[in-house]
């Protein structure tokens, strides 16, 4: 990839992320737990992993964080974005650059989730400076694997149309 | 995958369900009023409910027997007919006088006295807003009227009688008491292992708690506002039942007048007590025993031990607690308020 | 899904997880208060606002919080819950009624949580 191609590839992906998270808000969540949600975001970022470099990940992460915070969930939540989506794109990215013989995407995606949901449990309770780690955490961590595995498989779909139509590739 | 989505599913789900079924057997509660007073009911086992009802239903029947405050029932037509003669009454209040005797004759009168009505209609303690000190000449005039032995009991023919008129019985003294052991012998009848009572401050443990400890039953702090305790006693199988100056009373010119009546003066005990409790296997006789109270800490004592069985605990004015030798080990000082004194030797 | 896509780190991974999960639950069964004496508390910002013998509620009480997000607590004898919230996701309010020992509802948003505490009771009933 050219940088160019980078940069507007690195941009689709930003707008994507912020479309789908905002779409996100709308769908209601029937689970009465704080941090269960469907995380579709991720697909961007493991589509962003497999295709960009970690700079590159990190940068669409913060950026999707920033705008979403600033139009819906107010400042207060940025924290709790950009730690979980960090942390999450960071452990993904370890997987997949270091360890891809033994993960397959959806894997990977899970292993996001998990880390997502663990990160902002145990900030959520750092800030109420109540230690609702292990109330939560079992729910917070089927839900990880359920959402982990929806947003793995379209990820899956989604690289692997990309990888056959060389949508990223400098020829097209 | 999906094996492994199931192994998962099985899995936590059998945990889940092994972690409901390790939870504590479970009671039925039940609140009910009769016998003017709240009656809290914990039973273990099962058709618990209906036999709460059964037991609320017991109360109030003995409670319609044995009331002198609203009309009918046999307690009233015994006192209507004082000085006329032998009246027929329900074997039910036969047994409830004939106990009373019983435990008036422990203290010749001295502490219980059933007859003793006129006197507390007079003083009328905790039933007006206005309280007043009655005049001396017509307390002196009711004291004579005071004796138990003049209730004449006819056992064969289920019939009573007060000898003189004007006299009065007033079953109010041990009436939550015989309860409790009516109510219990429902729970026992039915099958209960385990269960307890509480008839406005009479508590009544069947058995021991499901699992197998003792029942622990607290003692109410005698001048704290918010019902605070100052102790707890353990107990299987027992009655638990406390008389003292806190209940019913009012205050004038900084002295307390409690609704028990001195039968022998006809004033308010005075007798540097704050209360008695007794711990003993029949609620009737704790209650009884309970007005040794009247009778102040030496005498008191001397009653409890006379009677045996029944261990006690009392509270002076000062603020010491007393206990007898055979509850050491079960009472427990718990006193938030740090004012009382534990009296383990006397 | 097709066995096949599964890869060992996959396996793994949701051994490790399902075993973690597992763990958890049982260590919040066993560690939970088992007592049947129930007392909130409220909490925000780290701070207890109230602290409530649930036991000894008789009349429904309202606890307002009118600085920053809006909220209402209701408590009844035996249970409490959020009321209303001006939080975006109302999870909160969606917790409904918290009724035993170990139950908790949290406002994110709002830094407002309430909690129940089971406490074993001292005594089974109390002469008086």
């Amino acid at each position: 990839m050219n940088k160019n191609k980078k940069i507007a590839v690195i941009i689709i992906l930003v707008c994507n992320a912020i479309l789908i998270s905002l779409l996100e808000l709308i769908i209601p969540i029937p689970i009465p737990v704080p941090g269960v949600k469907l995380g579709l975001a991720n697909i961007i970022t493991l589509i962003a992993i497999v295709f960009l470099d970690l700079k590159d990940v990190l940068a669409i992460v913060l950026l999707r964080c920033l705008v979403v915070a600033t139009l819906s969930k107010g400042l207060m939540m940025l924290l709790f974005s950009i730690s979980g989506g960090i942390s999450s794109a960071l452990v993904m990215w370890l997987l997949y650059k270091k360890m891809f013989g033994l993960f397959s995407i959806k894997g990977i995606s899970i292993a996001g989730a998990v880390v997502h949901n663990t990160v902002q449990i145990i900030i959520a309770s750092y800030i109420l400076k109540e230690p609702i780690v292990f109330y939560y955490l079992p729910i917070l961590l089927i839900s990880a694997i359920v959402t982990g595995l929806i947003t793995g498989s379209i990820s899956d779909l989604t690289i692997k149309e990309i990888r056959k139509r060389e949508i990223f590739s400098d020829s097209v | 995958m999906k094996k492994y989505i199931c192994f998962m599913t099985i899995l936590l789900a059998s945990i889940l369900l092994t972690a409901c079924s390790i939870g504590q057997v479970q009671s039925y509660k039940s609140e009910g009023f009769a016998l003017g007073t709240i009656i809290n009911q914990e039973i273990y086992g099962a058709n618990a409910q209906q036999i709460s009802e059964e037991a609320m239903t017991r109360i109030k029947y003995l409670e319609d027997l044995m009331t002198i405050n609203a009309p009918g029932g046999d307690v009233n037509k015994l006192n209507e007919h004082a000085g006329q003669g032998f009246v027929a009454l329900n074997p039910e209040t036969i047994s409830v006088l004939k106990t009373a005797r019983k435990i008036s004759d422990l203290s010749e009168g001295a502490a219980f006295d059933i007859t003793v009505a006129p006197l507390v209609k007079l003083w009328n303690i905790g039933q007006t807003d206005n309280p007043a000190v009655p005049p001396a000449e017509a307390i002196k005039k009711l004291v004579p009227l005071v004796n138990y032995r003049d209730v004449q009991i006819d056992e064969a023919n289920n019939q009573a009688s007060l000898a003189r008129a004007g006299q009065m019985v007033d079953l109010g003294g041990i009436a939550k008491g015989y309860a409790g052991d009516g109510v219990r012998e429902i729970y026992r009848k039915n099958g209960v292992k385990s269960a307890i009572i509480n008839l406005g401050g009479n508590v009544v443990a069947l058995g021991s708690k499901p699992d197998g400890s003792a029942w622990s039953i607290g003692i109410q702090d005698p001048r704290s506002e918010t019902g605070e305790i100052v102790g707890i006693v353990k107990v299987t199988d027992k009655a638990v039942v406390t008389s003292g100056d806190y209940q019913r009373y009012f205050e004038l010119d900084g002295k307390r007048y409690c609704h028990i009546i001195d039968p022998h003066t006809g004033y308010p005990v005075d007798s540097g007590l704050m209360s008695v409790t007794i711990i003993t296997s029949s609620s009737t006789e704790a209650d009884g025993l309970s007005k040794a109270f009247v009778l102040g800490l030496d005498k008191g004592l001397e009653l409890v031990q006379r009677y045996g069985q029944a261990e006690a605990i009392f509270i002076t004015t000062d603020k010491k607690i007393y206990v007898t030798p055979g509850l050491r080990g079960n009472f427990r000082l718990e006193d938030k308020s740090h004012e009382y004194t534990y009296v383990e030797e006397r | 899904m097709n066995i096949r896509m599964l890869k060992k780190g996959d396996l793994i991974l949701f051994l490790g997880v399902g075993l973690i999960i597992v763990l958890l639950l049982l260590w919040n069964n066993l560690s939970t208060a088992s007592g049947n004496h129930l007392i909130a508390e409220v909490r925000k910002d780290g701070e207890l606002v109230k602290k409530i013998d649930l036991d000894k509620v008789s009349e429904p009480e309202h606890i307002y919080f009118e600085e920053g997000i809006h909220q209402t607590i209701l408590v009844e004898k035996g249970r409490i819950r959020f009321l209303e919230s001006d939080c975006r996701d109302k999870i909160c309010v969606q917790a409904g009624w918290l009724t035993k020992a170990g139950d908790k509802a949290v406002c994110m948003p709002a830094k407002t949580i309430i909690k129940i505490n089971g406490e074993s009771q001292q005594t089974d009933s109390i002469a008086f």
